[in-house]
């Protein structure tokens, strides 16, 4: 009678081990009565010494396991220092962000009792009624009013327009507006 | 346990009672090394089982023991041993799947015994059987080293390789089925 491969399977699984105590002694049984099944199993047990054999001819030497041990050692004492070393620095950013928040905050403080922040911005862009001043309409060819430029004399109001007639003309645009200047002194 | 090296804390665990006064992160490399030194042999010979000549087992090891202690926080280190087989294997795995593979030459070639005429057979034979196992699929090679030379049970090598345990079963029945067809005019002579 020949062998099927789950006869062999199950002769394999024995010597793995992995039969149940039950499943071991059926097989057992077998063998008595079917000696093919017991010179099978001493073929693969010989088959398997020379596999165990040539796995364990794989092992490196003493020196071999000596030397990777050494550069293994010293491999994981690095990525030791190394994970300490980002351990330590990412500590101390939480530290060095908690001292600027504290900076921040005794900066801000300081500053908002020095008043500066309460100053209101109409105080500063006050104009006083009495201060005098020329202003410089700017007008298009229609005669639309485009803007109004307020200088505190007249030479500087008188530039701007030298400035405006020098820029017109470098630009020369076919669309430009029209800028008529007048210099008006409302309040000389 | 079935190791003879004991289970070590990750680093950040509570420290026990007498490290000699070492710090937590001192005792884990220190127990980290010594898991190492204790498996190398064994580790090595299963890289070399599983790259063949593909790759060098000293950087396959060295790279999966690198990945696992990089990571160490996150393992469960109750037996470092099946760990750090785990890793070897996923790690020389994953080499062999890479596209660009080159040849090195074998650091462990067969060794010879000292009496010439068994001696001569014997390794002979090795050299034979180890070509055979270089030719088989990479999942029956790694398969067959754990549960031959590793004496592994099917459910951890099932676990190894991220297989199910029939799958695995099928894997070494088969990777056993082709290198007796392999070795069998050798076997014969």
């Amino acid at each position: 009678m020949s062998l099927t491969d789950s006869d062999l399977e199950l002769l394999e699984e024995h010597l793995d081990g992995e039969l149940s105590i039950a499943e071991d002694e059926a097989l057992r049984e077998r063998m008595n009565i079917q000696p093919e099944l017991a010179s099978a199993l001493e073929a693969l047990r010989v088959e398997r010494a020379a596999r165990r054999m040539a796995f364990i001819s794989m092992e490196p030497d003493d020196a071999a396991v000596e030397r990777f041990n050494r550069d293994a050692s010293r491999e994981i004492q690095r990525i030791d220092r190394e994970s300490f070393w980002r351990r330590t620095s990412g500590r101390l950013r939480v530290v060095a962000a908690a001292a600027a928040c504290l900076v921040i905050g005794f900066s801000v403080g300081r500053i908002a009792d020095s008043g500066v922040l309460n100053r209101k911005p109409a105080d500063q862009l006050a104009v006083d009624p009495n201060t005098r001043f020329v202003e410089v309409v700017l007008t298009d060819e229609g005669g639309r009013q485009l803007g109004i430029q307020r200088f505190a004399s007249h030479e500087r109001a008188r530039e701007f327009i030298d400035d405006c007639e020098r820029l017109r003309e470098q630009q020369q645009l076919d669309i430009a507006p029209v800028m008529s200047t007048t210099a008006q002194e409302d309040q000389f | 346990m079935s190791d003879d090296v004991k289970a070590f804390e990750p680093a950040g665990a509570p420290s026990g009672t007498g490290n000699g006064g070492k710090t937590p992160s001192e005792v884990t490399v220190r127990l980290f090394e010594e898991a190492v030194h204790h498996h190398s042999r064994r580790l090595l010979a299963i890289a070399r089982a599983v790259v063949g000549t593909r790759a060098s087992p000293e950087d396959v090891v060295q790279q999966a023991i690198t990945n696992l202690f990089q990571h160490r926080e996150r393992y469960d280190w109750h037996e470092p041993g099946g760990l750090l087989k785990r890793a070897v294997v996923n790690e020389a795995l994953r080499i062999l799947r890479q596209p660009k593979m080159s040849i090195v030459q074998d650091d462990h070639p067969a060794r010879g015994d000292d009496d010439p005429s068994s001696g001569m057979l014997e390794s002979e034979t090795v050299r034979r059987v180890r070509d055979a196992i270089d030719k088989l699929p990479e999942h029956y090679r790694s398969a067959l080293v754990l549960c031959e030379y590793d004496s592994m049970p099917y459910a951890e090598i099932a676990t190894t390789l991220g297989a199910s345990v029939p799958q695995v079963k099928t894997w070494i029945f088969r990777a056993r089925r082709q290198l007796a067809e392999m070795l069998k005019d050798y076997a014969n002579t």
